[in-house]
């Protein structure tokens, strides 16, 4: 039994030994779930350093070669490579400080071992999904943090708002993931395999047959700017057009779309923020939902084999980090302004996943899970602090009293908007870069959307923190224990110098190697100094400044953008038209079960069964008499049958 | 002719049949509570499992003991253990879970155990008078069983109905054989298959004689597994009958039927000449029981009845992979030893996966048969509010058997497909499918009745502790078969026939005539 097995059973042992048992005893749950993540951080501190081997994959289904079919095994395992160990040191991490921030956070909540117990089910599929070898792994782990997500989101079920917002988040998934399902699918049919090392997704390219690879080769290199050299050096074809690769392609980024809430399925996670806030922070802004941003970079290779799906996944990358950078201008509940902020950020990734740069993506990735989950954390000691409240119009003053959270809050908001040298500039330059290498149009939306980050962080920082309390909350608002001030300080360190890896300090290799594995990747060169330096700290500080102009010292707003604080009605229309739409089609099938189904088939099926019934007792008087004559009939007829006919 | 050093393959048949006897007295004399009788009956048969464990399968494929009369090779093996662990439920299941069927409650406990002894002798016969007297101490202690009730007259009537046609497919076996014997004059398997394949390089097919007893013995065995048009008998005699004796004759009768089915198509007439007859009968059969045991489940509302008919479907599908094992068929390219290992080993793994769902929603019937009006689907309305457990055992089991994933049921109907694929049977390949598509209707009935009707009577059902485990780990055998497939393939592996060459003459039995 390999050691890294340990970072998959002992978040599942966790989590079985709570829902089974311990929920009933917080404190053991909180040890059990505190202990198992803590240990799972050891374990992957072991695989970074090498320390911990790769274990040996377990054969999970296996059906042996028969004369139609070549055998087929889905394996177990788990793959550790550059790519794999930086989320999984994210994930362990990031997730055990949320961990402890949860003890102080949830404290007085009476079903906190329910809670744990959740968090312990979303480290084991978390790490699952990193870890997996092939999609089918990958999948059912990607279920599991579904499923964790909807538990956790709807913890406090009896509040009607928590239980709808489950529920969307897990229709809205659903539907998604049956695109991935289809994506995952076409994939199998295509390359003959589900896995995803980079070694075997390579050697399907050779084996696979595709006549046409070289013209999607040259037009992979024209779009892409760097020849994928695996690709080149395999030239045995594989037989598909590029349309079913394209259709493949979409299909699998249907589930980064889904779990990512890239636009058009981004409503669900604004709402998810009616979970309680430490699951906001780890699931719902660093973890989770970069997912699908994770699983893009793992399957990256064959992204390359279509522009198109290249092309599509950058516009709708590029879409929603703007869309929802407007949305948030004009939120007035702090969670739902980091939540449409998220939801700008993972458009950054999914763009730079497009235009060409799995590792900007990474890297934005994992800087962004720093400062994001800093400011969650961190908004959520404002709210503990003010017992419960949400809307930043009812704060304010709070700099001078609760010191500790203001500036690990200020830390966080300064990386996220790109101030250098905070981790966010440096993550947010090479997005740039990368757009700005593939076409300008994406930078120029890419500063577009720096500038309203800027903008609505310094509307959220300057309304709650300065300025004079609004209500009497605010007036008394009491510090957070240490044992949640102290993950913010780690994660606020964090966040200033988890950018200077890539600008030079020492990991920039690390981060560099998580590209070499990838195939073809080239490090792409940087845009020139003035559109790669100066524009995006030009627009920072005018964001910054037209923030402060427009709401220092102001009691409400001054800005009254209907369109933007309705998040452009889309909840609405969705209500309209795609609720109403179902409803119409459930009650078409309503009346196809009740009539056809039911009435012709069922129905049919149970006269003709009576009807049979009494066409025997036409025959014989009792019905023992009619079964064996029944009997004795069919065996007559069979022999008649085969000896008799030929 | 009977050697010792052959005595060991015997030792799980004569250990059980000697303890059946002391316990028989012991329980006249000694005046044991049924309840201990029980327990020692499930003693002896952990003890003749154990012993089956121990008997290695020879690396050559097969020994052949007792004069040659018996065989015992991978398939003689895991069926052994099958039946013994289906005993081993049944009983369990008449002790703990059922109310006292009878005053004698003892012998309740006692006479699954002939049963399994006759059921395992079938699993290692090698002759077809071993087959029938062996079928003969299965069928006759089952009358018994099933009309053990005979107060009720539900069950006395299904006793009557089971017993005659019962005698009824036995004459059709017997003369099967007669005829069979007549012909060639032998009634052993392996210089049977030498006969058949003279008869066919020669003559280019079998005598009408043999033809004639082959499928005289079909419709016998057919009789066994249910398979349409010999199923009449099977939903009022599992509605009759108590419901762990309904659980036996649904899990451990038909698999016995089918490995005597199996060693008589796959290993005795598999090769040319015998394959052009029984190839129609179970292609036919297949596929009426997949339509008739499918389609008639819709309607039914007695819950008993309602897996009755699914049973027979069952066979439908297990019946698909039986005619996927076979090394040729006619029109079709000669299939691999590998085809063939696929075909056999889906049968064992259909066999453990419908054992672990159908014992899984028998116990749950048996539990609910005191505490309901009755078992209508409509009695189980709002069961998940009165007991969780009982609700997710039955509703896991009812979709472990549709075959939805990932439950284990999925797995095997997942590689019955695999197998029509194969061997080219598009035909069967598309009935399977639409099979497996009707079953989802009926069963899911009882699941929305569980989960979304309001219940007539609010009060919890409470269950005793053993039940509870045993059901717990049903339920756990059930996800985890399905999800990790592997844990099935480690229970069947090697759980194939002996490969019989049937250009070979079988010297040893040849001689004996």
């Amino acid at each position: 039994m390999d050691i890294a097995w340990l970072l998959l059973l002992l978040p599942l042992a966790a989590s079985i030994a709570i829902l089974l048992h311990l929920h009933r005893k917080p404190d053991m749950a909180i040890f059990a779930s505190v202990g198992s993540a803590a240990l799972c951080f050891v374990v992957a501190l072991g695989v970074a350093w090498g320390k911990v081997p790769e274990p040996a994959s377990l054969t999970w289904i296996s059906f042996p070669a028969t004369t139609m079919s070549p055998d087929f095994t889905i394996d177990l395992g788990m793959i550790f490579d550059p790519l794999s160990k930086g989320m999984l040191l994210v994930v362990t991490g990031v997730g055990l400080l949320i961990h402890i921030y949860s003890i102080g956070y949830m404290a007085h909540d009476p079903s906190k071992g329910r809670f744990f117990g959740g968090l312990s089910i979303f480290m084991f599929s978390m790490t699952g999904i990193v870890l997996a070898t092939n999609l089918i792994m990958l999948f059912f782990f990607w279920e599991g943090v579904g499923l964790s997500s909807y538990l956790l989101i709807g913890f406090w079920y009896s509040k009607e708002s928590a239980a709808a917002a489950a529920n969307k988040a897990f229709v809205c998934n659903r539907l998604a993931d049956f695109g991935f399902m289809i994506g995952i699918l076409t994939f199998w049919l295509l390359m003959g395999t589900v896995s995803v090392r980079s070694v075997d997704l390579a050697e399907s390219y050779s084996s696979s047959s595709l006549p046409q690879v070289q013209s999607i080769l040259t037009q992979a290199e024209m779009a892409v700017h760097h020849a994928p050299a695996i690709l080149v050096r395999h030239t045995g074809g594989i037989a598909t057009s590029p349309y079913l690769l394209t259709f493949m392609v979409l299909g699998l980024f249907c589930g980064c779309v889904g779990k990512s809430a890239m636009v058009p399925f981004h409503v669900w996670l604004p709402d998810a923020m009616e979970g309680p806030t430490p699951v906001s922070a780890l699931i719902h802004a660093a973890t989770m939902v970069a997912a699908g941003v994770y699983m893009l970079c793992r399957i990256y290779p064959l992204l390359l084999l279509s522009p198109a799906g290249m092309f599509i996944i950058a516009i709708i990358g590029c879409f929603t980090a703007i869309f929802a950078a407007l949305i948030a201008v004009q939120q007035n509940d702090i969670k739902r302004i980091l939540a449409y902020s998220t939801l700008s950020q993972l458009g950054y990734m999914v763009m730079a996943v497009g235009c060409g740069g799995p590792d900007a993506a990474m890297f934005h990735l994992t800087t962004h899970a720093f400062f994001k989950a800093l400011l969650f954390l961190a908004a959520g000691s404002v709210i503990h602090a003010l017992h419960e409240e949400q809307d930043i119009w009812r704060m304010g003053g709070l700099v001078k009293k609760i010191p500790l959270t203001f500036w690990t809050f200020a830390i966080g908001m300064l990386a996220l908007i790109g101030c250098p040298p905070f981790a966010g500039f440096f993550s947010k330059d090479y997005v740039l870069s990368v757009a700005y290498a593939y076409h300008p149009g994406f930078y120029w939306v890419g500063v577009i959307t720096a500038f309203l980050t800027a903008f609505y962080m310094t509307r959220l920082m300057v309304v709650t923190f300065w300025g004079s309390a609004r209500t009497p909350a605010a007036e008394h608002p009491h510090e957070s224990p240490p044992i949640m001030t102290v993950p913010l300080v780690i994660l606020a360190v964090l966040s200033v110098i988890g950018g200077w890896s890539i600008a030079g300090f020492g990991i920039q290799d690390h981060f560099h190697q998580w590209t070499t594995t990838l195939p073809g990747n080239v490090p792409i060169p940087e845009a020139n100094f003035f559109l790669g330096k100066i524009v995006p700290i030009a627009v920072v500080i005018l964001g910054v400044g037209s923030a402060y102009l427009l709401y220092w010292g102001r009691n409400s707003d001054p800005l009254n953008i209907n369109v933007l604080a309705q998040k452009f009605y889309i909840d609405e229309i969705y209500d309209r038209s795609l609720v109403g739409g179902t409803t119409l089609t459930a009650s078409v099938f309503s009346w196809l079960d009740r009539w056809i189904l039911e009435g012709v088939i069922i129905r049919g099926m149970a006269y003709l069964s009576v009807g049979v019934g009494e066409m025997l007792k036409l025959f014989q008087t009792g019905s023992l008499q009619a079964y064996a004559f029944l009997f004795s009939l069919g065996g007559a007829l069979l022999i008649y049958f085969t000896l008799f006919t030929h | 002719m009977i050697s010792t050093s052959h005595l060991p393959y015997m030792a799980p048949e004569i250990l059980l049949t000697l303890w059946a006897m002391v316990l028989l007295l012991a329980e006249a004399f000694l005046s044991l509570t049924p309840r201990t009788t029980a327990r020692l009956a499930l003693a002896g048969i952990g003890v003749t499992a154990i012993l089956t464990l121990l008997l290695q399968v020879s690396p050559t494929g097969s020994t052949l003991f007792w004069g040659d009369l018996c065989k015992w090779d991978g398939a003689a093996k895991f069926f052994h253990l099958f039946f013994l662990a289906v005993a081993a439920l049944v009983i369990w299941m008449g002790d703990e879970v059922q109310e006292p069927v009878a005053s004698h409650g003892g012998e309740f406990a006692i006479m699954p155990l002939f049963t399994t002894v006759g059921l395992m002798l079938l699993a290692s016969a090698n002759d077809f008078m071993v087959l029938f007297v062996a079928l003969e101490l299965v069928t006759i202690s089952f009358y018994i069983l099933v009309a053990y009730q005979h107060r009720s007259l539900v069950a006395l009537e299904a006793g009557v109905k089971y017993l005659i046609l019962g005698a009824l497919s036995s004459a059709f076996l017997v003369m099967g054989i007669a005829y069979i014997f007549g012909i060639t004059g032998t009634t052993h398997f392996d210089s049977i298959t030498y006969t058949c394949h003279l008869y066919a390089n020669h003559l280019r097919a079998l005598p009408v004689g043999i033809s004639f007893g082959l499928l005289l013995v079909l419709v016998g065995v057919g009789f066994k597994i249910a398979m349409v048009p010999f199923h009449i008998w099977a939903p009022d005699v599992y509605e009759g009958a108590p419901n762990s004796i309904t659980a036996f004759l649904s899990v451990g009768s038909k698999a016995g039927g089918l490995i005597i089915l199996m060693r008589i198509v796959l290993s005795v007439f598999g090769g040319q000449g015998g394959v052009e007859i029984w190839y129609p009968v179970l292609y036919i059969g297949a596929i009426l029981s997949l339509i008739l045991g499918n389609l008639a489940a819709i309607p039914q509302r007695n819950l008993k009845r309602l897996l009755g008919y699914s049973s027979i479907g069952h066979s439908g599908f297990i019946l698909v992979a039986v005619i996927g094992s076979a090394a040729t068929l006619p029109g079709r390219p000669h299939a691999s030893v590998a085809d063939m290992a696929l075909g056999q080993t889906t049968v064992s793994v259909y066999l453990v996966t419908y054992l672990l769902a159908t014992f899984t929603a028998f116990i749950v019937l048996a539990i609910l048969n005191r505490r309901l009006a009755g078992l209508e689907i409509h009695h189980l309305a709002g069961l998940s509010q009165r007991s969780p457990l009982l609700a997710a055992a039955f509703a896991l089991s009812l979709i472990s058997l549709a075959g939805v994933p990932p439950m284990s049921g999925f797995i095997a109907k997942a590689l019955v497909i695999l197998v029509a694929w194969n061997h080219h049977l598009y035909t069967l390949l598309f009935i399977t499918l639409f099979a497996a598509v009707a079953a989802l209707y009926y069963y899911l009935g009882p699941i929305k009745a569980m989960y979304w009707s309001e219940p007539l009577d609010e009060t919890p059902i409470r269950i005793n502790r053993s039940t509870t485990v045993v059901l717990s780990v049903l339920m756990v055998l059930l996800i985890v078969t399905g999800f990790w497939a592997q844990s099935i393939s480690v229970m069947v592996t090697g759980s194939t026939l002996a490969q019989t060459d049937s250009a070979a003459p079988a010297h040893v039995a040849l001689a004996q005539h």
